[in-house]
């Protein structure tokens, strides 16, 4: 045993200067600018101070509430209070989106000018489904059903009136051979 | 074997690697410099240079690790904590049994917290994080520098060292000294993180809440430690020191007490801020405070300027602190003066029957004791300065003032919470007092009746330390104090138990069973929930507290075969029995222990330890029985090997086992506010920076699991601390017996003046020279003199220093006059800056009503209804 434990100090000892020079290897580099830096943004700091708020303003709407439930304070004052958090509250709502106001601008702007730069150019497919981001457009037509000729959408499966299939039967599972 | 593989220069290498610790802080401090003036990449560079000095620290402590297991007594501090024969576990606690080592395991201690803390704040609180870094490196420097300098522990002897140590004090080779002192520190050093914190949001400008957020689980963790630290200072004194105390307010005692009264005081008033965003110099201020404190400590504990038991040796390491602490002084002042424009909240206090202005109460106690306590700490000094002359300032002095704020500050944390946030009415707070109340009369009512026949009266004869008007008021209240006592603490209790049940019941409403509405209440809001814990916890250890009003003591010299009774208790004396291990001789006193005259008793065995290495100071091992109602506590004064005559001290100290049950108490609280830590301070999603949020919070779940192991692990193996008694020494040697109530007024008030003792008061004291002088100071007594003329002789014939509660008389009254002053100002100011705040709120509010009314505005009942979808989500999360 007492052979082991100076080993132990020593191995304490080594492990401290290795992880000591590795670490400051690194931070040496970071600090040249070898190695890329994942951005460290953050958000605005007026952004946090709402969210902060807001959270604050929830947290004491919900701890009124409680507080009232429990008998802790009465009707007369809850309704006060409550009114005013409800309405710094709401004002820090407001505030938060209007924050964010400039952002959808913004947002607005790069998309117009995105369908815009595709529109102009002759033959090109819509923009929203070369993004995958909704189905092609089909030709809007109707068929009508077998059974009670209301008029239903050319894709349906089913009548939207009285249910008959519009579509053929389904292929028969195949059996497992 | 080792050394025949390496053979390397370890005072050089030790040496080297505190150079490197200074060059990589210094370092790293210029990365977080650079990082804060707006050059992020040097923030990845400052906290892998954090990482870097956090790892050179942990070389310095194994380097110093592996010189002590291999004895080399080239360095001083090896040579002089440590020997051969020394088994390697007390060659481990070496490592912080003196001052040198000690200051590198504080600065290890503050690696663990470093590192913490970095991998924490990884991806978030990016604008505070240099300036945090930068703090705590400037922290790393001051005590690298104390390494180096005036507390090396690697400093070599000039010839090459002795062949052997001269082996750790046996006072300290117990287990105690394995988790005291670690314990302490870690509630001492951790408040470094909450203060890097505050003072970066001081120096960045980024004065909201953040920083109250970011700062809160380090806050309570470190409070969580010095709790246990004090509560273990106090075990070890109880079952170690063998007076039969826990507290004696000591300077040492009152350094670790003093950061914990402000710490506690922050604690409370950093939950107005987070509320209601206000009180922000104050939060600030207070936090800076308690740092300053565990700074002061430290100095007050290692410069030697107080004689305190605890002290190190004294050294020229106190120069360094005081510039150190001057700094700090400057830096804080000029910072907070310099973002004070920042910091005045606009928020103001609805109503002076509110949460929020009840902490500013319990605020202004606590630092109205912890002023108090510092006062009278520095009192010896004060005195020798202003008048030239020594003075003492004793237990009974603490114990008469802080009595009455201690029980002041429990009375409030049981109104406190039924006072509602922002705003009470009168009709409500009488509806939530009446159970409170109710109980408390009752309590007291039971304590007044039948107190007297269970043995635990209602009016008991106080200490009175003054004569005069003072001493008579401040006498009756000691007098009625086991019945304030019991009042108030029924009231806590009730209120507590009070605030369980009507949460309870809001949600029972909601179908849900008792046990589950319980737990789901505990669950919603753990940290207030832990906070009525840790109330509770305190309830107890104020009962414990007041049971020493009832402490009994007995003395008797006795042949083998003899018994002697003490109340409820018989103990029959069977004879000694030696020991004999390698490091000392063990002589042991069997008694078989009798309750109400049962046949069958439990063996109790007191014993003296004389160690090899110091065979002039054998150490008094007490027998504890220790039982919810009182404890038994056995002292074996000496005994005669020849005649196998043994002489016995027995005390029985009512209700203290409730104390080390309360402190469990505190504990369980911290560790259920501490809980959700992990999720709650991950914030939203929304604020979050880049990481996967679901690796984040694994990441925190894990490390609040660690803690919560820690302090659980802690907490469970209290109770065999509690009950062991084994490996134990103390430095009294006799016992003293005090006969009755005016006796032991006399002699707490005297303090010994042999020279050789720790100028222990007469009542503790068992040197010889206290023994002649209580014998002569019976003498005078039974022939009819007074204790005042008693205290006055021996006043004029030792010196102002060996009377325990300092001189009353002219412009000395200060010691207390100042406390009690910075009270009531205080207290009148509170009341002040209440109303005019409260006129402020309803000016303000009566405004914005006009504002609206004036421009109603288009209408919002699109954030009406998105406000309800917040809310509702908010409350589900719950």
């Amino acid at each position: 045993m007492n052979a082991f434990i100076p080993w132990v100090f020593t191995v304490l000892g080594a492990a401290g200067l290795l992880m000591a020079l590795f670490f400051l290897w690194q931070s040496v580099r970071a600090a040249l600018g070898v190695v890329q830096v994942a951005g460290a943004e953050s958000l605005g700091q007026e952004r946090a101070r709402l969210l902060e708020r807001k959270a604050a303003l929830l947290d004491g709407l919900a701890d009124l509430r409680f507080e009232h439930d429990a008998g802790k304070i009465d009707a007369a004052d809850f309704a006060v209070v409550d009114a005013q958090l409800r309405e710094e509250a709401k004002e820090v709502l407001k505030a938060l989106d209007e924050e964010l106001e400039p952002y959808r601008e913004s947002a607005d702007t790069l998309i117009a000018d995105f369908l815009k730069a595709r529109a102009s150019a002759p033959g090109a497919p819509n923009p929203r489904e070369a993004a995958g981001l909704v189905e092609p457009t089909k030709a809007v037509t109707s068929v009508e059903c077998p059974a009670c000729h209301t008029k239903n959408d050319s894709d349906a499966t089913f009548c939207k009136k009285c249910g008959h299939r519009m579509t053929e039967e389904p292929p028969a599972p195949r059996s497992p051979s | 074997m080792v050394q025949a593989v390496l053979t390397p220069d370890i005072p050089f290498l030790g040496n080297l690697t505190l150079c490197l610790i200074l060059v990589s802080a210094a370092y790293t401090m210029a990365m977080s410099l650079g990082a804060a003036s707006g050059r992020p990449h040097l923030l990845v560079a400052a906290r892998a240079g954090t990482y870097a000095t956090c790892a050179f620290v942990l070389m310095a402590v194994g380097v110093l690790g592996y010189a002590f297991q291999t004895h080399d007594f080239r360095i001083t501090y090896i040579a002089r904590y440590s020997d051969r024969s020394m088994a390697w576990w007390y060659l481990v606690t070496s490592l912080w049994g003196g001052q040198d080592g000690s200051l590198l395991w504080w600065t290890l201690l503050l690696s663990g917290y470093t590192a913490a803390l970095t991998v924490w704040m990884r991806g978030r609180y990016i604008e505070l994080q240099p300036y945090v870094l930068a703090t705590l490196m400037g922290i790393f420097l001051f005590f690298g520098v104390l390494m180096l300098f005036p507390a090396n522990p690697f400093a070599t002897y000039l010839d090459g060292g002795p062949p052997d140590g001269e082996g750790l004090n046996p006072l300290l080779q117990n287990y105690w000294m394995a988790i005291h002192p670690p314990s302490l520190y870690m509630g001492f050093v951790g408040w470094s993180i909450p203060f890097a914190i505050v003072f970066a949001a001081l120096l960045s400008g980024r004065l909201d809440n953040e920083w109250v957020h970011m700062a809160r689980p380090w806050a309570m963790v470190t409070w969580a430690f010095l709790s246990l630290g004090l509560l273990l200072g106090c075990l070890w004194s109880y079952e170690e020191l063998g007076w039969g105390g826990y507290w004696a307010w000591d300077p040492v005692e009152n350094a670790s007490f003093m950061p914990w009264l402000t710490g506690t005081a922050y604690l409370h008033s950093a939950l107005i801020q987070e509320r209601r965003s206000m009180l922000k110099v104050w939060n600030v201020f207070l936090l800076c405070l308690t740092f300053f404190m565990t700074i002061f400590g430290t100095f007050l504990t290692r410069s030697g300027l107080i004689a305190s038991v605890h002290a190190f040796a004294q050294s020229d390491i106190g120069t360094y602190f005081v510039w150190f602490m001057a700094f700090l002084g400057v830096a804080i002042v000029a910072a907070i003066l310099y973002r004070l424009p920042k910091l005045v909240g606009t928020h103001r206090i609805e109503s002076m029957l509110s949460r929020e202005f009840a902490f500013l109460v319990n605020n202004w106690i606590l630092l109205g004791m912890m002023v108090g306590v510092l006062g009278a700490t520095l009192w010896p000094k004060i005195s020798d300065w202003v008048y030239g002359e020594e003075a003492t300032v004793g237990p009974p002095f603490f114990n008469e003032w802080m009595t009455p704020l201690g029980l002041a500050l429990l009375f409030l944390a049981g109104l406190g919470p039924l006072i509602a946030w922002r705003k009470a009415s009168g009709k409500s707070l009488l509806m939530s007092l009446r159970v409170p109340v109710a109980g408390a009369i009752l309590a007291a009512g039971l304590h007044a009746a039948f107190g007297r026949a269970l043995g635990r009266p209602a009016f008991v004869v106080g200490e009175t330390i003054y004569s005069g008007g003072l001493g008579a008021i401040m006498g009756a209240f000691h007098n009625a104090a086991p019945l304030v006592s019991s009042f108030t603490c029924a009231f806590v209790t009730a209120s507590i138990v009070q605030e369980f049940a009507r949460g309870a019941r809001v949600r029972m409403r909601k179908g849900e069973g008792l046990a589950t509405s319980l737990i789901k209440l505990v669950a919603r809001a753990r940290r207030r929930y832990g906070g009525y814990i840790v109330h509770l916890g305190v309830v107890f250890m104020f009962v414990g507290f007041t049971g020493a009003a009832y402490d009994r003591t007995e003395e008797s010299t006795m042949m083998p075969g003899a018994s002697m009774n003490l109340g409820d208790y018989d103990l029959r004396y069977d004879g000694p029995r030696r020991e004999v291990d390698p490091t000392k001789q063990m002589v042991f006193t069997d008694m078989t222990l009798m309750r109400n005259g049962a046949a069958e008793g439990q063996r109790v065995s007191p014993a003296k330890f004389i160690y090899r290495l110091r065979p002039e100071m054998p150490t008094t091992e007490v027998a504890i029985h220790s039982r919810p109602s009182e404890d038994l506590y056995v002292i074996m004064a000496s005994v005669d090997p020849m005649s196998r005559r043994a002489t016995f001290q027995v005390k029985v100290r009512p209700l203290v086992w409730w104390i080390w049950f309360g402190g469990m108490l505190v504990l369980l609280g911290c560790v259920i506010s501490l809980w959700p830590k992990a999720e709650d301070l991950l914030g939203s999603d929304e604020a979050q920076g880049s990481r996967p949020s679901h690796q984040r919070s694994k990441a925190a779940r894990l490390a609040t699991a660690a803690i919560v192991m820690l302090v659980l692990a802690l907490v469970a193996s209290m109770p065999a601390w509690a009950s062991a008694q084994s490996g134990s020494s103390s430095s009294h040697a006799g016992t003293v017996v005090m006969h009755d109530h005016e006796e032991r007024q006399l002699f707490s008030t005297l303090l010994c003046d042999c020279g050789s003792c720790e100028r222990l008061a007469l009542d503790s004291c068992a040197c010889s020279w206290a023994e002649d002088k209580r014998a002569e100071l019976r003498a005078r007594m039974a022939a009819g003199e007074s204790n005042d003329t008693l205290i006055r002789s021996y006043r004029a014939q030792y010196g102002n220093a060996s009377i325990s509660i300092p001189s009353d008389e002219g412009s000395r009254k200060v010691l207390w006059v100042a406390p009690l002053l910075a009270l009531v100002l205080g207290g009148g100011g509170v009341v002040v800056i209440g109303r005019r705040w409260q006129a402020a709120h309803a000016a303000a509010a009566a405004a914005r009503l006009a504002a609206r009314e004036a421009n109603p505005g288009p209408s919002d009942t699109g954030y009406d209804r998105a406000l309800n979808d917040e809310l509702r989500r908010f409350e589900d999360q719950l």
